[in-house]
């Protein structure tokens, strides 16, 4: 059974096509990468999987069931959710922010303590403590980013959504994350779609031992989805965005990185 | 389209000009009979060949009109008037008479409409000078009405004598007032301060007193009492009403509380607020009797009459030959030309259903 | 840190029931503050502690429905603004702001003309304050997206409105009769509240206040965006219905005994924000006991002040004004992207 299997979906903003016949699937407990450039569809197609949007047409399965069939806190279970942006609108307590990950399962008068408590573990498990007691809207860009997927993990759902979760962070931090997200996926077992417009993240994923797969979107259409390298080749990308490129090996490192050069008015 | 507007536009310049070149040029001369009189403003007004058609945009002047005789030549009213029981028996279709005055503002067309030959008003009518300026341009003489005290009050009643050419019945009715004040004046000349009983008067409202310098208040302190309220500066004033907190009451501790409004009555009898009142415990919660109007108002026109009864009610063994039944009965006989069964005079005594409610009551 | 926040509490419940006490204790009318207790128990059971009849009736006739009239009413007030604020997603706006009081206000208006009396405020008060916080929105949404600066516009749009509409019921009504309490609706007052219309009123406040405190959790999940709500598990549409309802009850019922006070929604949330943090839990509950404190300590001076009443909110607007500007000072215009 697929995580997540999206079929023939196809969205539009009033009479403007975003993307049509996107079709692809994700298996349980490796990481999917959507990878495209900015503003090709990738948020608007994961907030369609969300159920924040409603697409024209198509069907997406969550756990092998409709989405239509959930109810919200049975959404929540499978699915988790990090989102590009996020507006601080109150000086919330980090920690306070972490637990809303636990706010489906708190009846009227079950107690905050346990809340706080799991909120109090995930923060330790991404040596955030220190940000525990702070109000978050006085966090960096970077930290918030590391909070909200705090608060996803704290959700204890199978599947994390992150949208671009590497926007705002430099080259260490990224790093960071994406070691976080290996781990996630091959200690806890569970999977992540995630959208980037660095195919470089997809690599160095793979380049960690985890199970990752991609999948190109450009132009409102999807590729079929494969492992990064088979979606890497030159003629490939060349097809795909009219540019020469490569992947090569950095020495001692061992790891692998995209490159890719075009001239001015060369792309097609 | 930007043409025709553009048309339209110049179009509609061209008419406003014309219309404000024409105004002033309207005032039609009416035929004044040359004879002028005085008004309460101290105001000119010459007196129209005929005061067939009057105008009362003050409910006090359709009062007074009533006692002058002239409720067959009232066109036009303001709506507290329609609620008096006692207008609508002398008025039959008051009800349906146009009321070119409400909620401060005189609609110029509406009593233009009305073809009046004579306008009664108060000061407070006219809110600003464009008002006034609208009025003028009607070409119909307007006379101020207005008192404060009892003697404005006379003054008053003499004024529209001589506007209505009927100051026969004015005199008659000053006569009376007079007469009156001083028969109530001399029987209490002798009665000591400490017999005279602490009043609290609300005024339609139950914390609204009387406020020191105005007729009702003098109404009261002729009659005998000694009102609560000494100093307007007790009271917080919203334009001619004053108002008072119900601790205040407390603190005045009055020996009597008079209320014109039965609603007042019963709230203060009922109302948890006020039960530890000594006035109240001790069953001194007296209605006013309600004639033309409430009595004992400041607005109200039977002030000789509210006197007589109020001073005969406080203070029975100085009136024991004064029989207030048949003093009412030939009041309104005389001055309104009512006749009244018994149980009018009850009815009257008892304030209620005099003035009609609208909808729901006063508190 | 715990502790100092349990101080924050236990201040707060003591200034509350301070506050009760100065407004039960000053008057025009002189009560001891040795007799403020045997008068209550001599009122209450009838059981005679000695006291005058004239001290237990203002003591208890008076000054003690009006206090605990101005405890319910800052409490609502105070909790609905806290509540429209997460809704939002921002500080400046409340209930005032949103238009909600002009309807609610113009509501109740309304029923006093169609019923004469003020039976049936609350309901209207309710149905009008849905109307205005429904208008406000739909006004703001014709531009797209929902920004609060549109919100802003259509509250003031709408309550300008309502309160054009309350002015022409004023021409409509009685002078006689209804005129005086349609006005009074306008400038809020503690001073006339009628017994017929306590019992819907304070049962609309009550319950609009227990459904925002038990919702506390959502608004604080509201204030996070529509999207992530939702992806958080809780179900939006009905967690937003459920809030505005309590919050629009709890205005409506505030609004049918005291009119429209303005200004307490906006500036005690914030107060309450500085002291005690954003988490609506506490922050719901703390609010009401500040708004609680501070409209019955307003109201003591309202009554004191001079020998007559001072509108209400002619005092909550001088006081909110000024702390307005304060508030925008501090956001530096940044709450109203």
């Amino acid at each position: 059974m697929n995580a997540v299997e999206v079929q023939e979906l196809s969205f539009s903003y009033r009479h403007h096509p975003v993307f049509s016949q996107v079709s692809f699937q994700v298996n349980p407990g490796e990481i999917f990468c959507l990878v495209g450039p900015n503003g090709c569809g990738k948020s608007t197609l994961l907030r369609c999987i969300l159920g924040h949007l409603q697409p024209q047409a198509g069907e997406i399965r969550i756990g092998g069931k409709l989405l239509g069939e959930y109810n919200a806190p049975a959404l929540a279970d499978q699915l988790a959710y990090v989102p590009q942006s996020h507006t601080r609108a109150f000086p919330f307590r980090t920690v306070d922010v972490v637990a809303m990950g636990q706010i489906r399962k708190g009846g009227l008068f079950s107690s905050q303590k346990d809340q706080t408590r799991r909120a109090m573990t995930v923060l330790e498990q991404l040596h955030l403590v220190h940000l525990a007691e702070t109000e978050y809207t006085s966090l960096s860009g970077g930290e918030l980013q590391m909070v909200l997927l705090a608060r996803a993990l704290c959700q204890d759902s199978a599947t994390l959504v992150l949208d671009e979760p590497a926007a705002h962070l430099d080259l260490g931090r990224t790093h960071d994350l994406l070691a976080v997200l290996r781990s996630i996926a091959g200690e806890q077992g569970k999977t992540i779609l995630l959208s980037t417009h660095d195919c470089n993240h997809a690599l160095q994923l793979e380049d960690s031992g985890a199970a990752v797969r991609m999948a190109l979107m450009e132009q409102g259409r999807l590729s079929p989805g494969d492992t990064p390298l088979a979606l890497l080749r030159s003629d490939c990308m060349k097809q795909l965005y009219g540019m020469e490129s490569c992947v090569v090996t950095v020495p001692d490192a061992g790891g692998r990185h995209f490159l890719a050069t075009w001239r001015e008015g060369e792309r097609t | 389209m930007t043409r025709w507007l553009r048309m339209t536009a110049a179009l509609l310049l061209l008419v406003i000009l014309f219309t404000a070149c024409g105004a002033p040029a309207a005032p039609a001369t009416e035929p004044a009979t040359g004879e002028t009189f005085t008004d309460c403003a101290g105001r000119e007004v010459s007196i129209p060949d005929s005061t067939e058609r009057i105008a009362c945009l003050y409910a006090y002047t359709g009062h007074v009109a009533v006692l002058l005789g002239c409720e067959d030549q009232i066109v036009a009213v303001v709506d507290g008037l329609k609620r008096d029981a006692l207008m609508q028996q002398k008025i039959p279709d008051i009800d349906e008479m146009p009321s070119p005055y409400s909620s401060g503002a005189i609609n110029i067309e509406e009593l233009a409409a009305t073809a009046p030959d004579m306008i009664f008003l108060r000061a407070s009518n006219l809110q600003d000078a464009g008002e006034m300026e609208k009025l003028d341009g009607l070409g119909i003489p307007y006379a101020v009405v207005e008192y404060e005290t009892m003697e404005d009050q006379m003054e008053s009643i003499a004024v529209m004598g001589e506007a209505l050419g009927r100051q026969e019945q004015a005199e008659a009715y000053l006569q009376y007032y007079e007469d009156t004040m001083d028969m109530v004046r001399q029987r209490l000349e002798d009665l000591p301060d400490s017999e005279r009983k602490t009043v609290y008067h609300s005024v339609n409202e139950v914390v609204r007193a009387d406020i020191p310098g105005t007729l009702s208040y003098e109404v009261l302190e002729a009659a005998g009492c000694r009102n609560v309220v000494t100093d307007a500066a007790e009271l917080q004033l919203d334009g001619d009403k004053g108002y008072v907190t119900v601790e205040q009451i407390y603190v005045w501790d009055p020996d009597i509380i008079l209320a014109n409004e039965p609603a007042a009555v019963e709230y203060f009898r009922t109302d948890d607020k006020f039960s530890g009142l000594r006035a109240v415990r001790e069953g001194q919660v007296l209605q006013l009797p309600v004639g033309i109007s409430r009595w004992a108002h400041p607005g109200s026109l039977e002030s000789p009459l509210a006197t007589l009864y109020l001073a005969a009610t406080l203070y029975p063994d100085r009136f024991a030959d004064v029989d207030l039944r048949a003093e009412i009965r030939e009041f309104y006989e005389t001055f309104f030309r009512i006749s009244l069964s018994d149980s009018d005079i009850d009815t009257i005594l008892s304030g209620e259903g005099m003035r009609a409610p609208r909808e729901g009551a006063d508190q | 840190m715990k502790s100092r926040n349990k101080l924050k509490w236990l201040a707060a419940i003591a200034i509350l029931l301070g506050a009760a006490l100065i407004s039960i204790g000053v008057g025009r009318y002189p009560v001891t503050s040795m007799e403020i207790v045997p008068s209550i128990v001599q009122g209450l059971t009838g059981y005679s502690m000695g006291m005058s009849p004239e001290t237990v009736a203002i003591v208890v006739g008076n000054r003690l429905p009006r206090t605990i009239a101005g405890i319910l009413v800052g409490a609502s007030l105070a909790a609905s603004g806290c509540a429209f604020q997460g809704l939002f997603r921002n500080p400046l706006v409340s209930q005032g702001v949103l238009g909600v009081s002009s309807g609610a206000g113009f509501g109740a208006a309304l029923s006093i003309l169609l019923f004469s009396g003020t039976v049936m405020a609350p309901p209207f008060a309710f149905v009008f304050g849905l109307c205005a916080v429904w208008l406000s929105f739909c006004v703001a949404r014709l531009c797209g997206q929902v920004t609060v600066l549109m919100l802003v516009l259509g509250g003031t749009i709408v309550s300008s409105i309502f309160s054009a509409l309350l002015s022409l019921l004023k021409y409509v009504a009685d002078p006689y009769n209804q005129l005086a309490s349609i006005v009074f609706w306008n400038m809020g007052s503690l001073a006339s509240v009628e017994s017929v219309v306590l019992p819907a009123a304070v049962a609309a406040m009550l319950v609009g206040m227990l459904l925002l405190l038990c919702s506390a959790s959502w608004i604080n999940v509201l204030s996070m965006g529509e999207g992530e709500a939702a992806s958080l598990g809780i179900p939006v549409q009905r967690a937003r219905a459920v809030v505005v309802a309590g919050a629009t009850l709890a205005t409506a019922g505030a609004v049918s005994i005291a009119g429209t006070i303005g200004w307490i929604g906006l500036i005690i949330p914030h107060m309450a924000r500085f002291l005690i943090k954003s988490d609506n839990r506490r922050l719901l509950p703390f609010s009401m006991l500040l708004g609680a404190s501070f409209l019955v300590l307003v109201d003591t001076l309202c009554r004191t002040l001079t020998g007559a009443e001072i509108p209400l909110g002619i005092m909550t607007s001088l006081i909110g004004g000024p702390f307005f500007i304060y508030l925008l000072r501090r956001y530096k215009g940044g709450g109203w992207q």
